[in-house]
């Protein structure tokens, strides 16, 4: 027979717990959405623009982020890559190694929401701009891109909210986040649905607050930017 | 005075002009007129450097440009010396109706901001929409729409104004408020060349009317004599098709 055997008492007790170490989840996740996002957009202009050769290089790179599992490329990267370079580079922690393939992987996916922003702004916006004598790059930056942004950011917010969910993978190259230590801590006392239920409910939190920011940002973007044509 | 000599473009094998001489007076209202499809708008873009011609040469007042080897430095020249109105207005979403105008003052002509927006609120004057100086485009009508972007082009003193047949995709009630404007800007002396599909007005405010077919100029002339006696005979039929249409014959 299934008894509800619920300790709350300790669930309350891990709560400081798992707060301490969010903080590496936020760091890890932060960090990997600055870092994703500001490679996502030169990957995005550079494909859009067709650049030759490194338009071609990145589409590949897409690809196989896209394509291929995270845990696989952490892996791969952690306990293939990252050894056979040892005497090459400097030390790389665990955390720098999950920070690395976390922002490359999430770069895939945002350079395409990005790409396709753009693209959907009507090429009429462009041609005024240069009509008027503003370079390729003013027009992009100062006319394209603040209207793209708009158009991404449900996209977009959807990959961050992933981001932090990921995090949550980076634990089985050793990382000490909260996945890590809910098992540690359900471990120690059989506890593992406490354990886990507060996991949840902390990336939850997390995630809510994103969430909270993106329609807040989406009321001012849609102010200031006008429904287009 | 801006000289169009031998403009050829192709589109793939389409040849869309074929070798248009033009010469536009300082002041001039030119009007072109003519069959879809015959490569007018494109000759505008080509003098816009939207569109790149694959031969031909550009002088605009002392500057001659080569159309054939053109370099990315001549391209913003020419687009510096040139503005034009679209079809489809294409007023920045991302900007206020006033900013609209300032932006191309501020980033490309390097004016200050105070300046830029003082600038701006004459030419909304001109345009007659100080009153919507700060709303977004989407909350415009498309007439005054395209005044704003008349406005636009208007504010950087271009050495000619290029108009992709401006009323075109306006409801007809909104067209004459855009084309009293033009008429304004016709009667102040500001340089035009206007594809329009709209004869009388062609009639009325231009110098000179071109009859363009299958990318070649086939009759120029004073407009009035161009519309009430047109000597070639793709003109004559051009215009006929026009008036039977207007007449509801």
């Amino acid at each position: 027979m299934i008894t509800l055997n619920f300790d709350l008492e300790f669930v309350l007790k891990l709560v400081p717990i798992m707060l301490k170490y969010s903080t590496v989840t936020l760091r890890l996740s932060i960090l990997a959405i600055i870092i994703g996002v500001t490679l996502a957009f030169i990957i995005a202009l550079v494909v859009y623009a067709k650049v030759p050769v490194l338009c071609r290089l990145f589409k590949i790179y897409i690809s196989f982020f896209r394509g291929t599992p995270l845990m696989a490329q952490l892996f791969c990267f952690y306990f293939g890559v990252l050894p056979l370079m040892k005497d090459v580079v400097l030390k790389i922690s665990s955390f720098q190694a999950a920070l690395i393939i976390l922002s490359l992987a999430s770069s895939a996916y945002m350079a395409e929401s990005l790409r396709a922003a753009i693209s959907s702004i009507h090429k009429g916006q462009m041609e005024a701009a240069q009509s008027i004598g503003m370079t390729y790059i003013q027009a992009m930056y100062r006319i394209i891109l603040p209207q793209a942004i708009k158009v991404a950011i449900p996209t977009l917010f959807s990959s961050f909210i992933n981001i932090v969910k990921d995090t949550s993978l980076v634990f089985a190259i050793g990382v000490k986040e909260m996945m890590a230590t809910a098992q540690l801590e359900g471990a120690s006392g059989y506890r593992y649905l406490e354990a886990y239920v507060c996991v949840l409910f902390v990336y939850w939190g997390i995630t809510s607050i994103l969430g909270y920011v993106q329609k807040h940002l989406e009321i001012k973007l849609g102010k200031s930017v006008g429904e287009s044509n | 005075m801006i000289k169009l000599k031998n403009i050829h473009k192709k589109f793939g094998k389409n040849e869309v002009i074929k070798g248009i001489d033009l010469e536009i007076k300082q002041g001039e209202v030119i009007s072109v007129i003519g069959p879809s499809g015959t490569g007018k708008s494109t000759l505008l873009r080509c003098i816009n450097c939207l569109e790149f011609a694959d031969d031909g040469q550009i002088e605009v007042d002392d500057l001659s440009i080569n159309l054939n080897k053109i370099t990315k430095h001549e391209k913003l020249l020419l687009r510096r010396n040139t503005a034009m109105v679209f079809q489809g207005f294409y007023l920045f979403n991302n900007k206020t109706v006033l900013n609209n105008i300032t932006e191309g003052l501020i980033v490309v002509k390097k004016m200050k901001k105070a300046e830029a927006e003082i600038k701006a609120l004459k030419i909304l004057e001109q345009v007659g929409l100080t009153d919507k100086k700060d709303e977004y485009p989407s909350s415009l009508s498309g007439g005054q729409q395209q005044r704003v972007a008349i406005g636009r082009a208007l504010a950087l003193e271009p050495k000619i104004l290029l108009f992709d047949e401006p009323t075109s995709a306006l409801d007809p009630e909104l067209v004459n408020e855009v084309l009293v404007l033009i008429k304004d800007l016709a009667n102040n002396h500001n340089t035009m060349l206007i594809v329009t599909h709209e004869i009388n007005f062609a009639r009325n405010v231009s110098d000179r009317v071109c009859f363009m077919d299958k990318g070649v100029i086939v009759e120029q002339g004073p407009a009035k004599e161009i519309i009430d006696n047109p000597k070639n005979e793709r003109t004559k039929q051009f215009l006929n098709n026009i008036r039977y249409r207007e007449d509801g014959q």
